[in-house]
């Protein structure tokens, strides 16, 4: 049973808050308890404007942690996170968390990672959290174009196997990221994961399915409290016992799913 | 030595609860899964989410937009149906420290009875608030709360077979919701809690579709107080039973106000989607605000509306 309530608010402090790449941001924030605790694809909610408006908090997953700090990527799309790039070194954010149940490493040889835009970061912080398994891991990453791709020098361990795709071609492979999955499967012997646009997360999941492996989904659903009480944030599963199981909330029962488990 | 401030209050004619501030149906799921949360002993009382007398999915998603200054939902009731409610649910509810309300909602007055007539004799749970108006639900829900002959009907067939007190919930999608009230109250209901949320809307013009997968959903949050406490007043004034007022409640503040019109206790809903405490700073804040004006219990507040200068 997902524990609920092992979340905590905390008032974080702003450490950093910088440009990336187009339109989208790192901070860095300094938040004790959640930085010890959060684990990857776990997720905090930020209260972007403690007025109300907007009105909801924010969902993010974490990247990486250093001490007592957390990195976290925003695209900057709405009020909410035009207000967090306003934000200055030192300005306080509410945030909850962490929330959610994490991606755990496997025990199969490879470990492939398949990431678009700033679903990145939940696998950035799987390879961060696990030195011991980087040998294993092999990052695929995919955005609409170099300008919209971050250096992703700074966000991933040294040592981690990467491979770049752009739909424009302006960097590394030119076309979708999930062109390059099936080149990097052992069959048998590789866990895929995936955390993207919802349409390049059901290509990785297809893929998986018909390479016959398996595959883990991080999910970015609309959510309202992230704890579990509203049951806003559901995925659609596609086998259940009782009719009540047919939807499962992102915010507990996810975000990170059975890519062969829901309906795409 | 002062005395304690007594914050007590009644919320039907034979429930008292220690304090007027409860946690609103679909807001805090059944109550006990969040005890590790914050000492539920603290609250006035809790209302379950609403159980139908089936297991429902609810609908698809998306099921929530943000709004200004609230949200749209459009859950639809999923929940695990009466029987497994009864098996699972009411026994970690049974164990709380607090007044234990369960939301029940049905397709018929005969599906609401039956309903009722199983919580007869179920340790554990205190009254029941029956949803009339939920604007999620096809199949009932609001069907009952926006006719007069529907909502009297409904809570007759409830009172008929039920032996504990009867909390009915109404909606803000009518005409006249005073109507409504002296159609419950005449047809048995030992207290009214108002508002349900407000039927709402929002289109996403990237690609001209609804936000919602249903369309259409319930409107809640702070955009809505105004709206709530104007309704509650003019329920407050049309029937004799106690009123529990919400829609919006966010702060004390937000609270008293509800209090001062004439509310007997106050639900909090959305409010604790964004700060998961919110229904304890409502309480502290009431207790502020009744020992800075010397009052030594709440009923001195209850309906102290002064006339407009």
């Amino acid at each position: 049973m997902p524990n609920i309530t092992a979340f905590v608010q905390e008032n974080a402090s702003v450490v950093q808050n910088t440009p990336i790449s187009d339109g989208v941001y790192l901070m860095r924030l300094a938040a004790p308890h959640i930085a010890q605790n959060i684990q990857p694809a776990q997720f905090v909610q930020v209260l972007t404007d403690p007025g109300l408006s907007p009105f909801l908090r924010r969902p993010f997953s974490a990247l990486r942690v250093q001490g007592h700090t957390f990195d976290i990527i925003y695209d900057v799309i709405g009020p909410g996170t035009e207000r967090m790039q306003r934000a200055q070194n030192g300005d306080t954010f509410n945030v909850s968390g962490p929330m959610g149940q994490p991606f755990l490493p496997p025990k199969s040889k490879r470990i492939l990672l398949v990431a678009g835009g700033v679903g990145l970061v939940p696998l950035a912080f799987l390879a961060w959290q696990h030195p011991d398994r980087r040998a294993d891991m092999v990052y695929l990453m995919g955005a609409a174009s170099g300008s919209r791709m971050p250096d992703m020098r700074a966000l991933l361990p040294e040592d981690l196997t990467r491979y770049l795709a752009t739909d424009d071609g302006s960097l590394g492979h030119a076309g979708f990221v999930t062109e390059l999955i099936e080149a990097h499967i052992l069959p048998g012997e590789t866990t895929l994961f995936t955390c993207g646009p919802h349409p390049m997360m059901a290509r990785v999941a297809a893929i998986a399915a018909k390479m016959d492996v398996p595959c883990f989904a991080s999910l970015e659903n609309h959510m309202a409290c992230g704890f579990g009480a509203c049951v806003g944030c559901v995925i659609e599963f596609m086998n259940y016992e009782t009719e009540d199981a047919r939807y499962r909330r992102a915010c507990l029962e996810g975000p990170v799913v059975d890519a062969h488990a829901i309906v795409w | 030595m002062q005395n304690e401030l007594d914050l007590s209050t009644r919320i039907t004619k034979n429930l008292i609860i220690r304090n007027p501030v409860m946690m609103a149906s679909g807001t805090f799921g059944h109550g006990a899964e969040y005890a590790s949360l914050f000492d539920l002993g603290r609250l006035g009382g809790v209302v379950t989410k609403t159980i139908t007398f089936h297991p429902r999915a609810g609908n698809p998603p998306p099921r929530t937009a943000e709004t200004a200054s609230g949200m749209l939902n459009s859950i639809g009731l999923t929940n695990p149906g009466i029987d497994r409610f009864i098996l699972e649910k009411v026994p970690p509810l049974a164990t709380l420290d607090t007044c234990r309300i369960v939301s029940i909602a049905g397709t018929s007055d005969e599906e609401f009875a039956e309903m009722a007539r199983r919580f007869n004799d179920l340790p554990g749970v205190d009254a029941l608030e029956l949803n009339i108006s939920s604007p999620n639900m096809k199949d009932g829900g609001m069907l009952f709360g926006c006719s007069e002959t529907a909502a009297h009907g409904v809570t007759r067939a409830v009172k008929a077979v039920s032996k504990l007190p009867i909390i009915v919930k109404l909606s803000p999608n009518v005409t006249d919701i005073t109507a409504i009230a002296r159609a419950v109250e005449d047809g048995g209901a030992d207290g009214i809690a108002l508002i349900n949320t407000l039927l709402g809307m929002a289109i996403d013009i990237r690609t001209r579709r609804p936000i919602l997968g249903n369309i259409t959903g319930g409107l809640s949050g702070p955009a809505i107080k105004p709206v709530a406490l104007a309704l509650t007043w003019k329920v407050v004034q049309a029937v004799s039973v106690p009123v529990i007022g919400m829609g919006g409640i966010t702060t004390a503040r937000d609270a008293l106000e509800f209090l001062i019109i004439g509310a007997s206790a106050v639900q909090v809903g959305t409010a604790t989607f964004v700060h998961p405490g919110a229904a304890l700073e409502v309480i502290d804040g009431i207790s502020d605000y009744c020992k800075t004006n010397g009052m030594a219990h709440l009923s001195e507040l209850i309906g102290s509306l002064q006339p407009p200068r």
